[in-house]
């Protein structure tokens, strides 16, 4: 099976130290309120320094985590994806069933020449499958292969 | 007007506007319910008029998208494809193909029936929301329906009730419907809202939170009694003179006291069949059938968004029946034994409920200062106990059935042609029992068998991967 790039890792970095001063923001509303009501201003700066904290390290650490259990592969009739650290999951898409694939990148993947490969069926709830850190071209090239490969064959829907 | 010929594009009948005039306000208003709530929260003196413009302002709105929906919406048949177009600043442009389309839904309002009118709904695949995946003309002559029904593939009448009904039940058995569906959960907010509404209006007339144990058990009756009067009436609304029959390609159903629905959905695109099992339903020796496509923007006034027919109550006894009526070819027996989850599944399912009921059962508590709300836990994991007890699957050659719950039981049928992808899914919690969960995506929706062991997880889902 193969693996992610692993520029992926510095993706998730940049993303999650991003995440830690903007997104968290009510997090850090919520513990300091939280914690203030019952232990005073003090605790609860120390509290939301620590939360603070936590999620960078988070930032910094989990991702090689996730590489290291991200697996997918390619074969004769399904794409097979492995992932997850602590709720794992291991995903087969029949590429007859697969309805379209996309790519995408945001501003950080176009920046480390990565794309994001999503793979649709007509389950229709959300993205069957995606590899979130592949090679720009190599996420092209992995696009048209699925894609062709559905091409005329039963979707089951 | 076929799909192979093209059609000049049409319009949606004239009275359309005034059809649809209440039921764009009612919606209109919904959406808007944030403002209404604070017009009554901080309604002070004085401010009548402010109420008054606001009102109108609602109204004038809902007039003005009724008159838009009239005056921009284009329909027609064109290079074998239905098209619709609608909007006036953001224009939408749609197009069906007719082998794609999932199935086809007509309703009746009072004031369609009173203008001879229907509106019609194509449902397609696809989970963009309510409207994204759907083409909806809301007021058609039936003359339009039936011609557009026949150019699409879907030829019937677009009102007429055909075909021997498999099941009809009665006021009775639509009455004990409602009674075994109880919306506790919504009338409780009620009485709250109205509880809050008069505190406001009329200070003093109702207490303002109730005092002592009596209180709150008081009030939980009167949300609970509220709940199953608001079940009942929903329920004959939804349901009175409901009805089902198949003619050998095509599911048709019926139903609907003031607003009359039929759905047509072809047997190729039935993806799954649940067989749902309220305790109360169960006792009574009756089951709901619900039937999905991979349309999964059914209106949600079908009580379940991605259902498109439902049969409210069917006798337990022709339940393995019915079912086979919607899919001929299953080869499993629904009503015998299944495979049990495995052992760790009950450890598993009893955390969970500590889990989930924790933290709502602490802030009773402490806010209300009862502690006997502390007997929930030992009630969540005796229902945990339970639903772990019922659960059962199966594999066949052709289909896959699965079955959980006790208060709520549910079967799952499904034909192993539908599925779309599998998983094999672990928790930590799950990876340290040696267990795991195989999960099916088919159009429409996601379907996780009974946590089984790891083994005997693995060779089941490479059984479903290999077989397509």
């Amino acid at each position: 099976m193969r693996t992610l790039d692993p520029r992926v890792m510095t993706l998730w970095r940049l993303e999650g130290l991003v995440g830690a001063f903007t997104s968290a923001v009510p997090l850090y509303l919520a513990v300091g309120w939280g914690v203030s009501s019952a232990f005073g201003y003090t605790a609860a700066i120390a509290a939301v320094g620590a939360t603070w904290l936590l999620l960078v390290l988070r930032a910094v650490i989990w991702p090689s985590f996730q590489h290291r259990f991200f697996r997918y592969e390619i074969t004769s009739h399904s794409l097979v994806v492995e992932e997850g650290v602590l709720w794992r999951r291991t995903i087969s898409v029949p590429r007859s069933r697969i309805q379209h694939v996309d790519t995408r990148q945001g501003l950080w993947e176009r920046l480390l020449h990565l794309s994001r490969v999503i793979v649709y069926t007509g389950a229709g709830l959300s993205n069957d499958a995606s590899l979130p850190g592949l090679d720009t071209d190599e996420a092209v090239r992995v696009r048209d292969e699925l894609a062709r490969a559905s091409r005329g064959q039963d979707d089951g829907v | 007007m076929t799909a192979s010929e093209p059609s000049r594009w049409r319009r949606l009948h004239p009275a359309s506007f005034f059809v649809n005039l209440l039921p764009t306000a009612w919606r209109t208003l919904w959406n808007l319910w944030p403002l209404v709530v604070g017009m009554l929260w901080g309604r002070q003196q004085g401010a009548a008029t402010l109420d008054v413009l606001m009102i109108l302002f609602f109204a004038f709105t809902a007039v003005v998208r009724t008159l838009l929906h009239f005056l921009t919406l284009r329909y027609r048949l064109f290079d074998g494809r239905l098209e619709i177009q609608s909007g006036l600043f953001s224009r939408v442009e749609q197009a069906f193909d007719p082998s794609r389309i999932q199935n086809v839904s007509i309703r009746q309002n009072l004031f369609h029936r009173m203008a001879g009118l229907v509106e019609l709904r194509v449902e397609m695949a696809g989970a963009s929301g309510l409207l994204a995946s759907d083409g909806l003309l809301s007021a058609l002559s039936l003359a339009d329906a039936e011609e557009l029904r026949a150019g699409i593939g879907r030829p019937g009448s677009a009102v007429t009730t055909e075909g021997q009904a498999l099941d009809a039940p009665g006021l009775l058995e639509v009455v004990a419907f409602g009674a075994s569906s109880s919306r506790a959960g919504m009338a409780g907010v009620s009485v709250a809202l109205v509880v809050e509404v008069s505190q406001r209006v009329a200070p003093g007339t109702l207490p303002s939170a109730p005092t002592g144990t009596a209180g709150w058990i008081g009030l939980a009756l009167v949300a609970v009694a509220a709940g199953y009067v608001l079940s009942v009436g929903a329920a004959v609304l939804r349901w009175y003179r409901s009805r089902w029959w198949v003619d050998g390609e095509t599911l048709h159903f019926e139903s609907g006291l003031l607003t009359r629905r039929r759905v047509d959905i072809p047997v190729k695109k039935l993806q799954m069949v649940q067989v749902s099992e309220p305790i109360v339903r169960r006792a009574m020796g009756f089951a709901t059938l619900l039937f999905d496509t991979a349309a999964s923007g059914a209106p949600p006034e079908a009580g379940d968004p991605t259902t498109e027919g439902v049969v409210p109550m069917v006798p337990q006894e022709d339940v393995d029946q019915r079912v086979r009526a919607a899919f001929p070819g299953l080869d499993a027996e629904l009503g015998g034994a299944l495979e049990p989850a495995a052992p760790g599944a009950l450890l598993a399912a009893m955390l969970g409920s500590v889990l989930a009921w924790a933290i709502p059962v602490a802030v009773l508590v402490r806010v209300t200062g009862q502690t006997g709300f502390l007997l929930m836990l030992p009630a969540a994991l005796l229902v945990a106990w339970l639903d772990v007890r019922w659960q059962g699957w199966a594999v066949t050659p052709a289909f896959m059935v699965m079955r959980r719950g006790f208060l709520s039981r549910d079967t799952w049928v499904l034909p192993r042609e539908k599925l779309q992808s599998v998983r094999w899914e672990q928790g930590p919690v799950e990876r340290a029992l040696g267990i795991g969960s195989v999960v099916i995506w088919f159009p429409g929706g996601r379907m996780p068998m009974p946590l089984v062991d790891e083994a005997r997880g693995r060779r089941v889902f490479a059984a479903l991967d290999a077989a397509r």
